[in-house]
């Protein structure tokens, strides 16, 4: 018993040994878990996170773009996507098949993709809502949405290169869309997707997307619609191979529309060829001729080697440089160097370049921006071809005084025809007016470059001299209605590399100008490439400068300078935006009754008649032979693609569709009277 | 042959009523501690008990769904399993713990035990393992009882041979080998090496705690050994949880994938865990959250503040277990209570030390927390007889 007692001592010294080799077990496991609950937490989450859950990068919101009336040129709009998880698919041969039924794709490479032993695969990205639905009415497993941004032109093809366009991932590859990809990009958003071992998903989070920046154009739609249309019009009628016509600013530097033909619809970017897609206005250079004698007399003026009426000797057309024959289109003798500009004597021109001198000459273009890139905001630009003076042959002072060997983009002339309407003071031409974030602050506004490269009097006298050839010279068609306008014609041979000489089938004919001459409001260059059978500039591009300037200064509201007495039809029309219906407004010009143009509408008896009978009753009421071309736009309501298409093929309307199915909302209204070639958006459903 | 045995008892009331023990009711109890034994240990299991409940419904909620189309599957079974634990505990602490001593029970404990033991074989395989025998609905493990049983034999053999018997080889230690042998040989055929290995370790203890020659338990160890290496080298799986657990990134998405999910689960769940059912490693990362992955996924949704507590929880445990073996009021009670409480912390380190990467992964419980029905009960009783123990301490020693 005694002993029996002593032995719960040992017991109990048993058990202290025994709790304390527990304890330390404890402690080791204590210390493991703070080890790996604390000091590697990070790491576990990481790893974690890894297999939980899975990122899908969504494209973020691009900033929008807005012409200078806020009118939207380029947004972005919400467009689902369609992912899949593979191994939550049920019957991967029945949604192979049904989703490539509704969504166009090719089943046999759909079936392969939703076989892989992935967690994730796009099916199609930025689909149409109604395909969504579809897709989502098949109920399948395994098949999942988010909600991308699609980039969305919702005015086709309206200047289509300076806004350039989007890629799938929403980045900006050409155009203004490329060069402020940074500031309209937004922040790329990322969708959470939790998954479970299996790879099966059972929740989502998205952050909410950050939106880049908009941006507010210089371009104004409607003269930017005007002048396309009257551009295409141009190189269809002249049988050209492409045209380029810019409107600019000429105090600010704005560029108010900037045209090329051929052209494309961003929307569908994929499918226009470069040839469409190139920005010739900043990316081609060309051989300036003519418009480029303004250099010439600019320097002479400036530096006081020219009076405006003074006679320069032009040797009958003919002139010899260094053994190379330089001729006049035809014999001039003895003409003021007023009427050299007026006639474009190339001889005269050289005699005032010999004066001048090649030094100054070349400092002159150098002046002017030529052979250095004007800096406007768009990728690509030329920088145009000037040789260095030291490579000039006897010769070149000649040639490039009157716009051979050197190669300029039609941006810089235009840019140089702008400095002299704006009193010699260059201004960089621009196309972003300002950045804002989507709170309204601006975030960057623009900050053109400004050079005075002439004195005003040199810069006026210039511009007087223009005017002349306009009024007296070969730019006479260029005569606008209602303004006086000053310019100059360019006919340039193109240098054929094949032949290695100048061309004589191939010319650009191209025409810049300004108006009105007292105060000018704009300028405008147009450049027909390879024009037929009509080839000079004076016959070509002058009567489309006159088309373009006049609609450009009605849609400002520039009030006229001249009066000619000559009745004007004059349109207005509200450029169709987004949400309004389109209008027109329709008037005449009283005859000498006012300094100011005014409207009036034509009686109400008349408002009603069909398109031509109304045109025709203009007409009459303004004593006109310039009836714009009317049509009414038909009530579209309930008809297929097809048939909507082909009316407006019959009449000259253009067409932008959406959806797919019967019409169910038109823009312009049905009945409302627009010019022919007006943009009608018809809806879908 | 039913010898009496004069010294242990410590009071006559207590002799009385061996073998019946429900009269307790009936006196006037001198303190609180007369009724639930332990005022500490009492309420822990139950509170173990319960945060088992809950942890296993956030553990199971979505794998019940999918298995047996109702979350609440396994909630439920746990909820009637600890109902009928904790009735199983109060009558526990009402029967005098000498009950256990007397060899017609301990026979009986033993046979009952080893025929369960075989009939497991006859009831069809779960996972290829034959390790319950289904009865309606709920299912029993043997393998548990087994356990409780050999402490029981353990207890009461090792102290019919104190003092004196201890050191004899062929009285203490072959009758406790072979008997411990036996169990072990029906569960290694289950096949369950862990619990195997866990009624070895409770040989050990115990053979530790009464103090058996060191050299016989070295026979114990040269004999077991090869066996557990052939064990081992001829499973493969086993042996690649080996090869797992000294380097599990060698096949993360294989063998060393519990491994890597529990530190996932353990590691992401940080100081203060993702939150009560916000977890995640439950979705099929983890394997058996509710069972052999609880403590990790109490790691992930409660954080270190959860299993601090937990480990915490079984410290407390140790210590108020092995204060009432202690204070004992004979050498009976002390090896039958430090069993009892050895076999439990044990259990709970063990699953602990795999959750954080200590051990090799094998599918050990967490005691009162992971889901298991015969787990529960069996430890809740076992905790029941631990208090009655305690009720009997002698007043001079507490």
């Amino acid at each position: 018993m005694i002993k029996r007692e002593l032995y719960k001592k040992t017991i109990r010294r048993r058990l202290a040994q025994l709790t304390g080799l527990l304890s330390v077990w404890g402690l080791l496991v204590g210390g493991r878990l703070l080890h790996v609950q604390v000091a590697q937490h990070e790491q576990w989450r990481a790893q974690a996170d890894r297999q939980q859950r899975r990122m899908i990068r969504v494209t973020a919101v691009r900033g929008t773009i807005y012409d200078r009336a806020e009118r939207e040129l380029a947004k972005s709009v919400e467009a689902p996507s369609i992912f899949a998880v593979p191994v939550e698919i049920e019957d991967v041969e029945r949604a192979a098949r049904e989703l490539a039924r509704i969504l166009r794709l090719d089943p046999v490479a759909l079936r392969e993709r939703l076989s892989e032993r992935r967690e994730f695969v796009w099916v199609k990205r930025k689909v149409t809502p109604e395909e969504a639905t579809a897709v989502k009415a098949l109920g399948l497993t395994g098949i999942h949405f988010v909600t991308e941004n699609k980039r969305a032109y919702p005015n086709g093809e309206l200047a289509a290169h300076v806004l350039g366009y989007a890629g799938i991932d929403e980045v900006g590859l050409e155009g203004i869309e490329f060069a402020y990809d940074r500031e309209i990009r937004g922040e790329e958003s990322t969708v959470f997707v939790y998954r479970d071992a299996r790879g099966r998903t059972y929740e989502r989070t998205q952050r909410p997307v950050a939106r880049g920046h908009d941006l507010l154009l210089t371009l104004d739609a409607t003269i930017q619609f005007h002048v396309e249309r009257e551009l295409r019009e141009a190189v269809r009628r002249t049988r050209a191979h492409s045209g380029v016509a810019i409107v600019l600013d000429p105090k600010t530097g704005e560029i108010l529309a900037l045209a090329n033909v051929p052209t494309f619809d961003p929307n569908a970017f994929a499918k226009a060829p470069e040839e469409a897609r190139r920005n010739r206005a900043i990316r081609d250079l060309y051989e300036p001729g003519s418009v480029f004698k303004i250099v010439t007399f600019a320097a002479a003026l400036e530096e006081g080697l020219l009076r405006p009426n003074e006679v320069i000797e032009c040797l009958g057309g003919r002139i010899v440089l260094a053994g190379h024959t330089i001729r006049d289109h035809r014999p001039f003798f003895r003409l003021t160097a007023r009427e050299v500009l007026e006639q474009s004597s190339n001889v005269g021109t050289i005699q005032i370049a010999l004066r001048v001198g090649a030094e100054r000459l070349a400092q002159y273009i150098e002046r002017f921006g030529f052979g250095r890139r004007t800096g406007v905001e768009l990728p690509g630009e030329a920088r145009g071809i000037v040789r260095p003076m030291r490579r000039w042959t006897p010769v070149s002072v000649g040639a490039i005084a009157i716009g051979q060997e050197i190669g300029v983009t039609a941006l810089q002339m235009a840019a140089a025809m702008a400095a002299i309407a704006n009193e010699g003071v260059w201004v960089q031409p621009h196309l972003v007016r300002a950045v804002r974030s989507r709170d309204g602050t601006v975030v960057k506004r623009a900050q053109p470059e400004r050079r005075r490269i002439l004195s005003p009097a040199s810069a006026r006298a210039l511009a007087q001299m223009l005017e002349g050839v306009v009024e007296r010279g070969t730019g006479q068609l260029a005569q606008l209605s209602g303004y006086s306008a000053a310019g100059k014609t360019g006919t340039a041979q193109q240098f054929d590399p094949r032949t290695r000489r100048y061309s004589r089938t191939r010319y650009v004919a191209s025409f810049a100008g300004f108006a009105p001459v007292a105060d000018p409001r704009v300028v405008v260059l147009v450049a027909l490439d390879r024009p037929r059978p009509k080839y000079t500039g004076g016959e070509v591009a002058a009567p489309v400068f006159k088309r373009i300037a006049e609609v450009a200064l009605h849609a400002l509201n520039v009030p006229p300078d001249r009066q000619e007495g000559r009745p004007l039809l004059a349109m207005r029309t509200n450029f169709a935006s987004e949400g309004t219906e389109g209008e027109i407004g329709l008037g005449i010009a009283e005859e000498g009754k006012d300094e100011a143009l005014r409207f009036s509408s034509l009686p109400p008896a008349q408002r009603d008649l069909p398109g031509r009978d109304l045109a025709r009753a203009v007409a009459s009421a303004g004593r006109t032979k310039e009836a714009l071309p009317l049509v009414r736009v038909p009530d579209f309501r309930g008809q297929g693609i097809r048939a909507v298409t082909e009316q407006c093929a019959r009449i000259g309307l253009r067409l932008i569709v959406s959806g797919s199915g019967r019409a169910v909302r038109q823009e312009p209204a049905a009945g409302t009277l627009v010019v022919r070639g007006t943009t009608c958006r018809v809806q879908f459903q | 042959m039913l010898r009496a045995q004069p010294y242990r008892r410590t009071s006559r009331r207590a002799s009385r009523e061996l073998a019946i023990g429900w009269g307790e009711a009936e006196r006037a109890p001198s303190r609180e501690m007369v009724r639930i034994g332990d005022k500490v240990l009492f309420p822990l299991a139950i509170a173990l008990a319960l945060l088992g409940i809950v942890m296993v419904y956030s553990a199971s909620a979505v794998l019940a769904a999918e298995r047996y189309g109702t979350q609440y599957h396994f909630l439920a079974r746990q909820a009637i399993w600890a109902t009928l634990a904790l009735a199983v505990m109060l009558v526990a602490m009402r029967v005098d713990y000498h009950f256990y001593q007397h060899p017609r029970i301990v026979a009986l404990l033993l046979v009952g035990t080893l025929l369960l033991l075989g009939a497991v074989f006859f009831s069809p395989a779960v996972n290829g393992a034959h390790r319950w025998i289904r009865w309606g609905a709920l299912s029993f493990q043997p393998s548990e009882l087994a356990r409780f049983a050999l402490i029981v034999f353990l207890a009461a053999h090792l102290d019919r041979r104190i003092p004196a018997g201890i050191k004899r080889f062929e009285l203490t230690f072959l009758p406790c080998a072979l008997v411990a042998g036996a169990m072990v040989v029906l569960i290694l055929f289950e096949p369950d090496l862990g619990m195997a290995l866990s009624l070895g370790l409770v040989l050990l203890v115990m053979f530790f705690i009464v103090g058996v020659p060191f050299r016989h338990q070295v026979v114990l160890g040269v004999g077991a050994l090869p066996v557990l290496a052939w064990l081992i080298t001829h499973v493969n799986w086993r042996w690649e949880r080996i090869l797992a657990y000294f380097d599990p990134w060698q096949d993360p998405r294989g063998s060393g994938f519990q491994a890597i999910q529990s530190l996932i689960a353990l590691g992401s769940g940080g100081g203060t865990g993702v939150g009560f059912a916000q977890g995640k490693q439950k979705l099929f990362f983890l394997p058996e959250p509710h069972t052999d992955f609880i403590f990790a996924h109490i790691g992930e949704e409660l954080g270190l503040v959860g299993t601090g507590l937990v480990v915490l929880a079984f410290g407390i445990f140790l210590w108020r277990g092995m204060r009432i073996a202690w204070h004992a009021p004979d050498t009976f009670g002390m090896l039958l209570g430090s069993g009892i409480v050895v076999t439990i912390v044990m259990q709970a380190l063990s699953h602990m030390s795999v959750a954080v990467g200590l051990f090799p992964v094998k599918g050990t419980p967490l005691p009162l927390i992971s889901y298991g029905g015969s787990s529960l009960v069996i430890t809740m009783a076992e905790i029941g007889v631990l208090l009655n123990i305690a009720q009997q301490a002698r007043s001079d020693d507490v």
